[in-house]
Parts: structure tokens; C-alpha cells; sequence
């Protein structure tokens, strides 16, 4: 139980993070499914789900994640 | 020799990086599953790629059947154990490669990293994110302390707080990064 309050304590973090650092009028500026998608990535970190709702290879996805100013954490 | 293998997550930011050479000063060969090349599409990525595979630096890995099985016992056991999905299936897959090869798991996956902890049959894998792996390369001496600010900047990546100071402490870069 020790290892996954670690574990939400560090997903929590990242999200503050993310979200802080976040581009929102880049992103509120895009199309619904990439705005989506990154608004996905936001909250969960998760690049390959993020990636496929906004039906790109991962790569293209993170790329995308750059331009939304958003650091990977 | 020592190996790795480096999941999607890893790769993408990694190679981003204008020192990524790095990675074969602290691995002797770098296994890249399949599933990671295909989601690769840019000409400069995967010309790096396939220029370290013809060194044999980086070398392919086959999605197998049974390591694919074996990843997806990973993920009930871990949802056994804790009642959370830590870990989806890309990084279960890089786990049962490194477990099978005795190679270091390369990921940003936080779940990846907590299974090693979580499970007993897992206790002997050893899981690094960029972080341990730039620390290794001060650690050799084959980068500065200034690596892990150059990799926040060119990666556009953000290491935890807690990790990077221990981390910083450790090989002797305090009050950098």
C-alpha cells in the first residue's frame, strides 16, 4: 500500500505540473479531437491512449505535446 | 556488456536530446521492440535509428507471442496486488523483454518502475527513466552535471522534484539541475 500512495503522490505531482506549464490557448485553439487528446494527455501522462484518440503514430502525438508547451513528467 | 531495452515513452523524448549518443556510452546494445519503431515517423528519428541499428548499437526485437502473454499476466498481477492498472500493456511488454534478457528497463512509465517493488517475481528487474540513465553517464564521466538542465530543455521534460534531488545529491551535482 506503501508503493501506491507513492505512485498516486507522483501521478498527482506530474498532473500539477502538466497542467501548470500547459499552453491552454494553443490548445483551446485546436480542432475538438487534438484538443481532446491533449487535454487527455493533461490529466493522465498516458502517450500511446492520448496518441490514438488523436488518431496520430506516438511520435506525431508528442510533437503535438511540444508545441502545447506541455512537458512530459 | 550491459543492455537495455527502451519502451515508446523513453525513445521519443530521448531522442530529441543533441546528446542521445549517450545512451551507448552507458549500454553496450539498446533492444527496441517492434511496436516502438512503428511509432516512429519522422525522417530525422528514424534516420538516427536506423543508422544505430546498422552499428548494431540499437537492435530490433520481435513482438512475441509469448512474452506478449506474459505481459498481460503482468498487468492482472499488478491489479491483483494493488486494485490499480499501474501498468498498460507497452510498458508491460519492455518489462518481460529486459525480465528475459536480463536488461535494464528503460521508461517515463511510473507504474513500469513501482513493479520491481510490488512483485516478488520481478524484484531483479531494473527499471531506469532518463534520469538514472543521464546520472550513469555523470557517474562515467561522460557528461557534466549541466546534462540534466540541457535534457529538460532540448526534451522538453520535467523530472520529479524529489528524484532529481536525490538523484543531484548522489553524483555529486548538488544545487544543480
Amino acid at each position: 500500500m506503501e508503493e501506491l500512495e507513492r505512485y498516486l503522490r507522483d501521478v498527482e505531482e506530474a498532473r500539477r505540473v502538466r497542467r501548470e506549464r500547459a499552453d491552454w490557448g494553443f490548445i483551446h485553439s485546436l480542432p475538438p479531437r487534438l484538443r481532446t487528446a491533449l487535454l487527455y494527455y493533461v490529466e493522465t501522462g498516458d502517450l500511446y491512449v492520448a496518441s490514438r484518440i488523436a488518431g496520430m503514430s506516438m511520435e506525431e502525438f508528442n510533437e503535438l505535446r511540444r508545441r502545447a508547451k506541455i512537458p512530459s513528467v | 556488456m550491459r543492455q537495455a531495452v527502451a519502451d515508446t515513452c523513453f525513445l521519443l523524448d530521448w531522442v530529441r536530446f543533441s546528446r542521445r549518443d549517450l545512451l551507448f556510452d552507458v549500454f553496450t546494445v539498446v533492444w527496441l521492440p517492434e511496436p516502438v519503431l512503428g511509432e516512429v515517423r519522422s525522417g530525422d528519428t528514424l534516420s538516427w535509428i536506423s543508422e544505430r541499428l546498422a552499428q548494431r548499437k540499437l537492435s530490433l526485437i520481435p513482438e512475441l507471442l509469448e512474452l506478449r502473454a506474459r505481459a498481460l499476466s503482468l498487468m492482472t498481477a499488478v491489479v491483483s496486488r494493488l486494485s490499480v492498472p499501474l501498468v498498460d500493456y507497452p510498458e508491460a511488454y519492455c518489462i518481460e523483454v529486459g525480465r528475459e534478457l536480463g536488461a535494464v528497463v528503460l521508461t517515463e512509465n511510473r507504474g513500469a518502475l513501482a513493479v520491481p517493488r510490488v512483485l516478488q517475481d520481478y524484484s531483479n528487474v531494473v527499471v531506469w527513466r532518463s534520469l538514472e540513465v543521464l546520472a550513469q553517464a555523470v557517474r562515467l564521466g561522460r557528461a557534466d552535471c549541466d546534462v540534466f538542465d540541457k535534457y529538460r530543455d532540448e526534451a522538453l521534460h520535467e523530472f520529479p522534484r524529489r528524484d532529481l534531488e536525490k538523484v543531484l545529491n548522489e553524483v555529486g551535482c548538488r544545487g544543480r539541475g
